[in-house]
């Protein structure tokens, strides 16, 4: 027995950290910092308490870093006691879903896949005490989970449209903005002549593409105000809205209209490339165009106009905010979301709360051609519930559709996602 | 004499190492099995058992054929980087100046931080302002597409650890060829041996552990790749660059499916084992 | 006997003809080429200006080599000092003790004959084989449990965890240190960790100089472990990863970036180069 003492003591060592470490603990731990909040919220009605403690906001704009650094040092000029740090991540939806496993949210973060409106609240503190209604942030009611707290809320909000360079379309002689898809075609073979890439599509970064192929923004700007939420209860995830507008991305592949390699054309350089009117039109939403700005392009030469042929502008939320509901400082969290609704950011952001007033001249011109915005009701978590079962993501498939350029074999790629969506979306 | 307090030295020399071999190696371990028989989703503070189910999955997927034909690329490459190695370090060991000197250049790339060799190789491999590609425009040549959808993207990533690491196994190999005696390399020239009948008759059989332990540690390397494609494609274009490792991540971080995540890095350390076990067997079979 | 090249000490092979020796130095000329071609044109293209690089392109020296507004931009922009500081903090705490843990192991086994000396070894083996990525949100939980997340004890934690190739170098030498040393320390009355303070621990000089300057590089190369287990703290290497975020495009400014995020471990290899290569093939072949 002596002798394998030091067995003893592996075994021992190894059983109180796995005790110490399974989940039991976690769980009792979650339960205690529930009622500590409720105790909170009770007692603490919304007056101008002085504001302690520290928070920490993730976000993902690594490229705004200084302004929210000077964004936060304001605030605190106001809360002298209250310490608020922001945190900007670069692979945020990794990094951010990581430590939110971990239990180490940030106060403040958006939210992450795969948080949906069914578990809001394990992640999220209720804040149906902010002083906001329905009245005064767009997409409000959007913000609830399931249980019917509110949870989180947008501070932005976005219209896509394709956004176009005027010295471009002036290079290559077109002299009003394509509404139609025949005028769209036409306005695309200028600029390819004019020696102008038509469509960007920053293809290797994948994400840029998504007005492209995302079920609500398709849905939407065809004019179904159901978007996304209609395909838990239909057999087909590619229907006849959806390859409509994945073919025509496909067919400006075909026609060379996009960028000379697509696979290797990056966010960074298809903004410059749009910036120096290299390259013509960009389908995406009002939050991008202000960066071209910044990277040297004159105000005046940047366009938006609604995608051609579609029925509607599709307006939607930004990403969704929402506070830790492990964070040690609610009302200061609180406080400082409020403080967000009401001062946005960035003046490049259209933000969610109506009483601001903005002159986006980008919304403007987008808003002028007489296409009417809508946005999609609120759904359930069914969707992205079956997204994640069947593991499909649909803007990697986009690319994939768009480089198959046999037809048959491009059908048959739609026909197996379908058969997979018709068979998991049976047990939701 | 003094056992007793013999084991209470060993115990005090031990405990902390172990104590750390534990918790950071083994308890780890435990949990990715017991994750992998879960549904966690790698957020909730619950998770079902669900049985053998990940594993079902797993085997029911193409995705994951697909994933290992990737890290294929890698195991080629890992092959091909052992004869590139040993060929260098044959050179180094011969009668030519300056042996130092190449030696020292050659392995400078296995020191270099591996994420600034990533993004260097990212300018590298860039399209429109890839150094190469300007090249190839300027002798009128069509320039090259580095990553595209085809499975030559893999080779793209595959030639980074290439470059990294071919000095370092080269290094090895140099070590190995020194520790054959001079003297059978003699006795072979004063019987006429050519040079490369030196190498085929002398060489390869007293480097044969060397290789193989060299061959292994690469293979162990190239199916648990992820630096280059998680910094530098992602994965992509459309999981044609995903490796197993990122495969992984991707369940686990894109679709909070860490049950099956887990269950990906349980099969992954079993054929790693059994590649080790397959190696131990040819090596006891040539050593005897 | 044909006349032969006389074989020098290192030459185990002889090429004799000169065609033979011509393509010898060419492939090596070669290789050497493929590690310094990028590494060059790096190094050109940050010291260029941003119209300097899209007027003139890769292949033109720069207008000024002194030109280091790139380097100074990136350094300023991508927080890089404070990088680099957390890095040396992290090195600082963690190879000492690293080295110390290491030693320790490597007396107990090396000196000592005890029932589970083999299981042990096989123990700290057989986590070599593990695929580290795929247990990381197990790791991540631990280090959670233990409160050390974001902070710099995460790392330090992480990289004290002793390696079977340390062992290894260390083992090989305590082999060759005499065991009538510590008899007669023994003799005189020195204690168990005496022994190894005062005889073990000078005769391992070589290799705790080796594995020292080993451990300093893997800890600087290392991104995963900042990077998951204490994203706030910016290390050298994660600090390049933010700072390519959205710069991905502007290469004069990456390449300076690049450039000084590879100079320091290609200082130390300059001045150090006979220690890392052989404490690298110490450790892996022996």
């Amino acid at each position: 027995m002596k002798k394998s003492f030091a067995l003893l003591l592996v075994l021992a060592l190894s059983m109180s950290s796995m005790v110490g470490c399974g989940k039991k603990p976690e769980a009792v731990k979650t339960d205690n910092i529930n009622t500590e909040n409720k105790g909170s919220e009770d007692k603490a009605p919304e007056t101008e308490a002085k504001l302690s403690g520290k928070i920490v906001i993730a976000s993902n704009r690594t490229d705004l870093e200084t302004n929210l650094k000077t964004y936060a040092e304001e605030f605190m000029a106001l809360h002298p006691e209250a310490t608020v740090e922001f945190e900007t991540i670069k692979d945020y939806e990794t990094v951010v879903a990581t430590r939110v496993a971990g239990g180490e949210a940030p106060d403040l973060f958006y939210v992450v896949e795969p948080i949906n409106s069914s578990t809001y609240g394990d992640y999220f503190l209720p804040i149906n005490d902010l002083a906001f209604t329905a009245d005064d942030i767009l997409f409000y009611e959007n913000g609830k989970g399931d249980d019917g707290n509110l949870y989180v809320l947008p501070l932005t909000v976005g219209y896509a449209g394709m956004i176009y360079n005027k010295q471009a379309f002036k290079a290559a002689g077109i002299d009003k903005v394509p509404l139609t898809l025949e005028e769209f075609w036409a306005a695309c073979d200028k600029l390819a002549a004019a020696g102008i890439t038509p469509v960007g599509t920053a293809f290797k970064d994948v994400w840029p593409i998504y007005p492209w192929c995302g079920w609500s923004e398709v849905n939407v700007a065809a004019g179904d105000v159901k978007g996304q939420h209609k395909y838990p209860d239909q057999d087909e995830i590619y229907d006849e809205t959806m390859l409509t507008s994945m073919n025509i991305i496909r067919d400006l592949y075909g026609k060379g209209y996009l960028e000379k390699d697509v696979l290797s054309a990056n966010w960074d350089q298809f903004k410059l490339d749009f910036a120096q009117a290299k390259t013509g039109m960009f389908y995406s939403e009002t939050w991008l165009p202000a960066q071209f700005v910044e990277l040297g392009a004159a105000t005046e030469d940047i366009g938006m106009f609604p995608f051609p042929g579609s029925k509607n502008i599709k307006s939607g939320a930004g990403k969704q905010w929402g506070i830790s509901k492990n964070t040690k400082s609610p009302e200061l969290a609180k406080a400082f979301l409020t403080y967000m609704l009401e001062k946005p950011v960035t003046a490049a952001d259209i933000p969610s709360n109506v009483n601001l007033t903005v002159a986006d001249p980008f919304v403007a011109e987008l808003l002028s051609y007489g296409v009417e915005p809508l946005s999609e009701i609120k759904g359930d978590a069914r969707m992205s519930q079956i997204i994640n079962e069947i593991e499909i993501d649909g803007q990697a498939f986009l690319l994939t559709y768009v480089m198959e350029q046999d037809d048959e074999k491009a059908k048959a790629l739609i026909d197996a996602w379908n058969k997979k969506w018709a068979a998991a979306r049976k047990a939701y | 004499m003094e056992r007793k307090s013999d084991r209470m030295t060993i115990v005090g020399f031990l405990i902390v190492p172990v104590i750390s071999l534990i918790l950071f190696s083994y308890y780890p371990l435990f949990k990715l099995f017991q994750i992998s028989f879960t549904n966690w989703n790698g957020m909730s503070t619950s998770m079902e058992y669900v049985g053998f189910k990940n594993y079902l999955d797993i085997f029911s997927q193409r995705e994951l054929f697909e994933v290992f034909a990737n890290n294929m690329a890698y195991v080629i490459m890992a092959v091909i980087q052992q004869f590139a190695g040993l060929f260098l370090a044959i050179l180094l060991s011969s009668n030519i100046k300056m042996k130092n000197t190449f030696r020292a250049i050659l392995f400078m790339p296995y020191i270099i931080n591996g994420v600034a060799v990533a993004f260097m190789f990212n300018y590298m491999y860039d399209f429109t302002n890839s150094p190469i590609n300007m090249v190839l425009n300027l002798m009128g040549l069509k320039p090259i597409s580095f990553f595209s959808m085809s499975y030559a993207s893999n080779f793209s990533l595959a030639f980074i650890s290439f470059w990294k690491y071919v000095g370092f196994t080269m290094v090895i190999y140099l070590a190995a060829l020194q520790s054959i005696s001079h003297e059978i390399y003699e006795a072979a020239r004063v019987d006429g041996a050519s040079f490369f009948q030196t190498i085929r008759l002398i060489t390869f059989p007293n480097i044969k552990k060397v290789f193989q332990i060299s061959l292994l540690l690469s293979f162990n390397g190239a199916l648990q790749v992820y630096f280059e494609p998680f910094l530098i494609t992602k994965g992509g274009p459309n999981g044609r660059t995903a490796t197993f490792i990122t495969k992984t991540l991707n369940l686990a971080f894109d679709y909070g499916k860490y049950g099956k995540a887990a269950a990906m890095g349980v099969v992954l350390l079993i054929i790693i084992i059994l590649i080790t076990l397959i190696q131990k067997m040819f090596l006891k079979e040539g050593g005897a | 006997m044909k006349k032969l090249h006389t074989a020098d000490e290192n030459s185990t092979f002889i090429i004799n003809s000169i065609q033979g020796r011509l393509s010898a130095y060419m492939i090596l000329v070669g290789g050497v080429f493929l590690v310094f071609a990028p590494l060059f044109l790096l190094l050109i293209v940050s010291l260029k200006g941003k119209t300097e690089y899209l007027m003139n392109g890769v292949y033109s020296w720069p207008e000024n080599f002194l030109n280091l507004e790139n380097y100074i931009t990136a350094f300023i922009e991508g927080r890089f000092a404070i990088g680099f500081w957390n890095t040396f903090l992290l090195i600082l705490f963690s190879v000492p003790l690293a080295l110390f843990l290491g030693t320790m192991l490597a007396y107990a086994l090396g000196r000592f004959n005890f029932k589970l000396k083999g299981f042990l070894f096989a123990a700290f083996l057989i986590p070599t084989f593990i695929p580290g990525m795929t247990v990381t949100i197990a790791t991540f939980t631990l280090i959670k449990a233990l409160g050390l997340y974001n902070t710099m004890f995460a790392g330090i934690i992480l990289y004290i965890g002793t390696d079977i190739m340390q062992i290894y170098i260390f083992l090989q030498f305590i082999n060759q240190i005499p065991i009538a040393l510590d008899e007669s320390a023994q003799i005189d009355g020195a204690s168990k960790f005496r022994i190894y303070w005062s005889i073990i621990l000078p005769q391992l000089k070589p290799a705790i100089a080796t594995t020292f300057i080993l451990k300093v590089l893997a800890i600087y190369n290392d991104f995963f472990t900042p990077y998951i287990y204490m994203p706030k703290v910016r290390t050298a290497a994660t600090s390049l990863n933010s700072f390519a975020g959205d710069r991905m495009a502007d290469w004069p400014l990456m390449s300076s970036a690049i450039i000084f995020i590879a100079i320091p471990t290609i200082l130390v290899y300059v001045f150090l180069q006979k220690f890392i290569i052989g404490g690298v093939t110490d450790g892996a072949v022996k």
